[in-house]
């Protein structure tokens, strides 16, 4: 499903700023003040990808393990719920794997049941070793999460990936996909990734990359910049390690005023996509509050070069 | 780059799972009661062939937790499930070499400090371990039941094989899958908390 005009959220999102704003007048005065700028400012930031220009939000959304909730009625309506308020905040792509157990169909089962989901941008992987098989495993999630193409198709944690390329750009080529991509995550297998992103024309690559896990800078993030292909940043919570490493030291007020970061969940998203490389980064969660806090991030003020020097030093002084 | 052991699932999907897990089968579970208590009452009791009958139905619960609850259900939440389904169906596969074959093993609660040991085991799977997750969930209906749900049917093993007249090898061999079980279980809940 093509991204399309962010504009006709306009309202929805204005209904969902304003319950914010009434929480945060009750906090802090930046926080209030951030509500009030997001009113004036009314735009979700969005990235081209590289290959096509089209624009994305730069906060997406991860479903492992957070919509792996099985049969379970009341959990599934929950997970509905989430994907509502998701959209409701202006978000685009959602990010799941037939790794990820029951996660494809728990998104099927809430997409049914909203109203409000005209903006996906759906990306999917392919996790199996024989390449015929991978077929069938993408047909399924495709089935699962009942649409009609996925957006982005990828190659999850670079399984057998010399076979299943040549499969996504059959299916590309065919309309079946619009997008294709690989993936790796926790920093593992980055060499090989590099040579894939050399050697092969890619739309997108994931892999993880957050405020303490840097080192897809030294190379992978400049080589996406230069070969033109879209970044999907993964764990940039480290799951849930940099909370729970940080979530009891103060967030700066500098943070707090010139991007405003005024939780850490902003503090560190807004680090990650304003790397100029980076499209868009994915957290999960199964909380609204904290999805509201992660797609602030997507609204305000993205920090440069300097500021992001000194969110690092920052971090790295606590 | 830090790496993190992490499950693909929660400790509240795991809930619901084995809540709706239970509705499922039910009403196996009066059938799983039913076959504890003649294994409990075969150990305090023993009488002809009643070794026989305590490992027929310890293969049974293995079966059971290896194919319907690992392989078939648990499957949907965890890549990992098929895995420790085929452990599971391995174990039941060394209890039936051992107790079908001619010299089969005699259980009997054993007065010494491993048959102790091993009653210890027993009143953890059935009691102990369930009631703590009860207290943990704070529900019934996701109740840790011996013969249906894995971790109970590995403990209750444990504390049933160690009442055997088996010497120490065979006994080391029979526990070898269970043990290492309760301690990946361990680890599985040290993630999930």
């Amino acid at each position: 499903m093509a991204y399309q005009n962010f504009s006709s959220n306009r309202r929805t999102f204005l209904g969902g700023i304003a319950s914010a704003s009434t929480m945060a007048l009750l906090g802090s005065l930046p926080a209030m003040a951030l509500s009030a700028r997001s009113l004036n400012r009314n735009e979700i930031i969005t990235k081209p990808i590289p290959s096509t220009g089209e624009r994305i939000p730069v906060i997406g959304m991860g479903t492992w393990i957070t919509f792996n909730v099985g049969k379970d009625r009341a959990l599934r309506d929950h997970r509905a719920q989430i994907l509502s308020e998701f959209f409701k905040y202006g978000g685009g792509m959602i990010d799941c794997s037939p790794m990820y157990g029951t996660s494809a169909e728990v998104l099927g089962y809430g997409l049914e049941r909203i109203d409000n989901s005209q903006n996906l941008f759906s990306a999917s992987k392919v996790w199996i070793s024989k390449v015929e098989n991978g077929h069938q495993q993408m047909e399924e999630q495709r089935r699962r999460w009942g649409v009609q193409v996925f957006d982005l198709m990828q190659v999850h944690n670079l399984r057998n990936w010399i076979g299943h390329l040549e499969t996504l750009r059959n299916y590309k080529s065919r309309g079946k996909i619009r997008y294709l991509g690989v993936t790796t995550s926790h920093g593992r297998r980055h060499e090989e990734l590099e040579r894939v992103m050399q050697n092969e024309t890619l739309d997108f690559v994931q892999f993880t990359y957050n405020i303490l896990d840097r080192e897809a800078e030294n190379k992978l993030l400049p080589l996406a910049q230069e070969r033109g292909i879209a970044v999907i940043a993964n764990r940039p919570y480290r799951q849930k390690e940099l909370f729970n490493r940080f979530q009891n030291k103060p967030i700066p007020q500098w943070a707090k005023e010139e991007v405003n970061a005024v939780n850490w969940a902003e503090f560190f998203l807004k680090f990650i996509v304003s790397h100029p490389a980076v499209t868009c980064a994915i957290p999960a969660t199964s909380q609204i509050p904290h999805l509201k806090e992660n797609m602030r991030a997507a609204y305000g003020h993205l920090p440069d070069a300097k500021t992001r020097r000194r969110m690092i030093k920052y971090v790295e002084s606590l | 780059m830090q790496l993190s052991m992490k499950l693909p699932y929660s400790s509240e999907a795991l809930s619901a799972f084995i809540t709706g897990y239970h509705e499922k089968i039910w009403p196996v579970q009066i059938i799983a009661v039913f076959l504890t208590v003649t294994v409990l009452y075969a150990l305090y009791r023993p009488f002809l062939q009643s070794g026989r009958l305590v490992g027929l139905v310890l293969i049974l619960f293995w079966i059971w937790s290896g194919y319907v609850y690992y392989i078939r259900e648990f499957s949907a939440l965890s890549f990992l499930a098929p895995t420790y389904g085929i452990f599971f169906l391995l174990q039941a596969a060394l209890l039936v070499w051992f107790v079908v074959t001619p010299n089969s093993l005699n259980f009997q609660f054993a007065r010494y400090s491993k048959g102790w040991a091993g009653i210890v085991f027993i009143v953890l799977a059935l009691l102990i371990y369930p009631l703590a997750m009860v207290l943990y969930e704070g529900q019934w209906k996701s109740y840790h039941l011996v013969g249906v749900t894995p971790l109970s049917t590995a403990l209750f093993s444990m504390g049933a094989i160690m009442q055997t007249n088996a010497g120490a090898r065979l006994k080391f061999i029979m526990n070898i899958i269970p043990v290492i079980y309760i301690l990946s279980s361990c680890i599985t809940a040290w993630i999930l908390l």
